[in-house]
């Protein structure tokens, strides 16, 4: 037994490829192909079965990829000119190679669509709108993210220095002397005009009383007994109208403490204001073209000045120490005026293959703020449709049919346009109220007999999917082919550092991969397994001390390839019935 | 002048802490008493002053409570004020012997029923001549600015007060030495080293006239008096282009522990203390 994997010395140019020995034509197809011929004689005539005879794999172009690969490229090309939203069926074997040139072909496509604009996440300031799916171009998108995140890191410095500047200080003084002597004037003012028509006002734990006085001190009560009826009734009078008085004062506190605040609050905006529309005049002038950002931005600003004690409490904090800007930026509190993009900047379209096809795989995931908490960080990790914005989402039809739900949720957003993303807060698949646009284009790739499942199992893929035949498992053996073939095997040769095959060995190859169906001959087009077959009989050579694969290699590979390795694949003719 | 206060052995002084008739304590005249108290390794008084005139008009029996909401009560009985104050006392003395007793400071507790002043020079002739007063409340309005002046002008036995204004925050941070007067220096600069000293504070030393000229040269003043091996800070003047208030707002900008500055100058007007206490945030030590 030999090792397969081991691989002979590459053939030596000098090495000259020594005839076919002659012999008695042998009455098996193998034996056939031992002596060069194509393949069996019921074909031999149709395809020509001189065609290797004393030629090796070195004598024929190296052809790399698959059998059919330009055929299926001008199929495919359909893509290329699709709209978004727009869903395909492309039909391929399920093989290695052809996944490979598949995925090749697609990318190829995606290149030639044309650029889609980018999509950013950004809060919407408002508990009803926490999130706000911006559309703008890719080169815009980053500047908005890179200007915001800019701008949030100057005003990390500006803000906090401007609430700790002198001329702050002062206004804040003076405003809060305003209260302090409102109120407290008017109780001292008060006190000064009782004391004048000998009524006191006392301090108690609870507030303060009012008694009648004499010469600054209270009126003992014996002595306030003996006075005349009149006078004390004078004194009753003024006890009483100083006691609804002071109610009065000690009520309007209230009110004065009310807009003592709101004037707080106007200077704070006031102060924050200069500091955000400095920091946000080169993107409002950059912006200014484009009313959707512009009245983000306006939004932002509103937001920044609102809520500019975020920044004074995230430079505070770390145990009294000063932060540098960077930290504050990064601070969760801060969280809520990133700009994250959710597409991809990079040129061309994407070509995404998601691997799990949920709702939070395909369309997103937000985590929200807790209700009524609109300033509590959000986040958003965006889904296979926004990676693939203006590209290709490529999905496998088998996974597609598995993942329960998968389906109708793709054909939902494709019709719809949009994508509401899952919300991770809550149970499994609940759908958060945030849309993201949606421009891909769906591509479900699988061979015929997914094909079929996918329009049988109630997939209504007839109605809703284009189909396109990229490749076939096998096609019709013409001259040309054949020509391909000898071309496929000396590039596999090639790139595999193999032994050049002899033209008897490519005609047992290609008899190999050759069946009947309705009485012409068709060809696998499974490039995977002529490799393998290459590659083993390659050994074999090396280990019967041939430099050149022969024919018989080629039979003895492909006997060991299906007896040992069990690889035999699915009849390729069964495959290519229609 | 002398900014001192006489040490626990001494049995010649102590911080004597006005504690208020029903009004709020500061917290940051608290922790200043404590302060001050450890720096001198003194002791402290809670002494807590109930309103005679108030217990006596109790006894008039048609006397009304008025709410801090403007809202009238039950006639107001000296059983119910009594039991009030006595609970309003207890609270802030065990606020006060709280803070005293982290700190390890012995302290001592009294009621007197009297006004303000009698009670202070009492107490202050108890013991002295080295006392300290502590302001409890906070030096709002006109009234308690009044009361202050007057504290400062008739108690005998004292060598300085601690008042706060609204607001107050007790922080850590520099003890600025606020001179108006060259005179002042070598006591205001012994006492903030003190309290300095506590938790290894700056010393900042401001100089504050009343124009250019004089300015100019209380500083150099300072300077060479300070000598050319001090480590003290000396403050280049504030540019305030004449204003208290800006003055004031660049003091309390560096964020000071303390301030120790002289009662009746341009920083701390007699009769005005309240505005500036609240503008400079932090506990002020006056001498006289």
């Amino acid at each position: 037994m030999f090792n397969f994997l081991q691989r002979a010395p590459k053939a030596s140019p000098a090495i000259v490829v020594e005839p076919e020995p002659a012999g008695p034509p042998p009455e098996s197809a193998a034996a056939s192909a031992a002596n060069g011929h194509a393949h069996a004689a019921a074909s031999s005539d149709e395809t020509g079965s001189g065609t290797f005879e004393n030629k090796t794999s070195a004598d024929f172009t190296p052809l790399a990829g698959v059998f059919g690969q330009e055929a299926a490229r001008k199929a495919v090309a359909l893509i290329g000119k699709s709209k978004p939203r727009e869903m395909f069926f492309v039909m391929a074997p399920r093989t290695q190679g052809h996944a490979n040139a598949l995925a090749g072909l697609l990318s190829e496509q995606a290149a030639a669509l044309p650029k889609a604009v980018a999509l950013a996440a950004v809060s919407g300031f408002d508990a009803d709108k926490v999130l706000e799916i911006l559309r703008l171009p890719s080169a815009d998108a980053k500047a908005l993210a890179d200007g915001v995140a800019e701008a949030v890191e100057m005003l990390s410095v500006t803000i906090p220095a401007a609430f700790e500047s002198d001329s702050y200080k002062v206004a804040r003084m003076s405003l809060d002397e305003e209260l302090r002597s409102g109120h407290d004037s008017a109780i001292d003012a008060l006190k000064r005009r009782a004391l004048a028509q000998n009524i006191g006002l006392l301090r108690t734990p609870l507030g303060y009383a009012v008694a009648p006085m004499h010469e600054g001190r209270v009126v003992a009560p014996d002595v306030f007994k003996v006075l005349p009826e009149g006078l004390k009734a004078g004194v009753e009078a003024k006890l009483t109208a100083f006691e609804a008085e002071l109610s009065n004062v000690l009520d309007n506190r209230a009110t004065l403490q009310q807009d003592h605040r709101g004037r707080m609050r106007d200077l704070d905006r006031e102060v924050a204001h200069l500091a955000v529309r400095a920091s946000l005049a080169s993107l409002n002038k950059r912006f200014a073209s484009s009313p959707s950002i512009a009245a983000w931005l306006d939004a932002l600003s509103a937001d920044l000045t609102r809520n500019a004690a975020l920044f004074v409490s995230a430079a505070r904090k770390c145990d009294g120490h000063a932060r540098a800007p960077v930290e504050i930026a990064q601070d969760q509190a801060l969280a809520r005026y990133r700009v994250r993009l959710l597409t991809p900047l990079s040129d061309p379209a994407a070509v995404v293959e998601p691997g799990i096809l949920d709702r939070a795989s395909l369309c997103g995931v937000v985590h929200l703020p807790p209700p009524g908490g609109a300033l509590a960080p959000y986040a958003v990790a965006p889904g296979a449709f926004s990676l693939a914005n203006g590209g290709l989402l490529v999905v496998d039809a088998r996974e597609l049919m598995a993942e329960f739900g998968a389906w109708p949720l793709v054909k939902q957003v494709l019709a719809t346009g949009s994508a509401r993303l899952a919300d991770a807060a809550a149970p499994a698949n609940r759908v958060a109220v945030v849309a993201i646009p949606v421009d891909a284009r769906l591509v479900v790739t699988g061979d015929r007999d997914d094909y079929r499942a996918f329009c049988s199992a109630g997939q209504d893929g007839t109605r809703t999917v284009r189909l396109i035949t990229a490749f076939q498992a096998a096609i019709p053996l013409t001259r040309d082919i054949e020509n391909e073939f000898a071309g496929r095997v000396s590039a596999i040769v090639a790139s595999e550092n193999l032994q050049p095959a002899s033209g008897a060995a490519i005609a047992a190859l290609m008899h190999d991969r050759t069946e009947t169906a309705s009485g012409a001959p068709l060809l696998s087009t499974d490039h995977d397994v002529v490799r393998d077959i290459l590659i083993l009989a390659n050994g074999h050579a090396f280990e019967s001390g041939r430099d050149v694969i022969q024919a018989e290699d080629i039979l003895a590979a492909s006997k060991l390839r299906a007896d040992e390795g069990d690889l035999r694949e699915p009849r390729a003719a069964a495959d290519a019935a229609p | 002048m002398i900014a001192h206060v006489a040490e626990a052995s001494e049995d010649r002084g102590r911080v004597v802490v006005r504690l208020s008739d029903f009004a709020l304590t500061s917290k940051a005249a608290l922790q200043a008493a404590v302060h001050v108290a450890t720096a001198f390794r003194s002791q402290i008084e809670g002494l807590f002053v109930e309103d005679p005139d108030l217990f006596a008009a109790c006894a008039h029996g048609s006397l009304r409570e008025v709410g801090l909401t403007g809202r009238k009560s039950a006639p107001l009985t000296a059983a119910a004020l009594g039991r009030d104050a006595e609970h309003f006392a207890v609270a802030v003395q065990r606020e006060l012997s709280n803070a005293a007793a982290r700190a390890g400071i012995k302290f001592t507790a009294h009621v007197v029923r009297d006004t303000a002043i009698p009670a202070l020079q009492a107490a202050c002739a108890q013991s002295g001549p080295w006392n300290i007063i502590v302001f409890a409340e906070p030096i709002v309005g006109a009234e308690k600015s009044e009361l202050l002046s007057a504290a400062v002008s008739q108690v005998w036995g004292t060598t300085g007060y601690i008042a706060t204004g609204a607001s107050c925050a007790w922080r850590s941070g520099p003890i600025v030495v606020a001179i108006e007067d060259i005179g002042d220096m070598t006591g205001m600069v012994r006492a903030a080293e003190r309290l300095a000293g506590v938790a290894g504070d700056e010393v900042l030393i401001l100089p504050i006239g009343g124009d250019e000229i004089a300015l100019d040269w209380l500083e150099g003043e300072i300077r060479l008096t300070l000598g050319e091996t001090s480590t003290l800070t000396v403050l280049s003047r504030p540019d305030h282009a004449g204003s208290n208030l800006v003055l004031r707002a660049s003091i309390a900008r560096r964020k000071p522990r303390m301030i120790i500055a002289r009662h009746g100058g341009i920083l701390l007007p007699a009769n005005a203390a309240a505005r500036p206490l609240a503008d400079l945030g932090c506990p002020v030590f006056l001498v006289h």
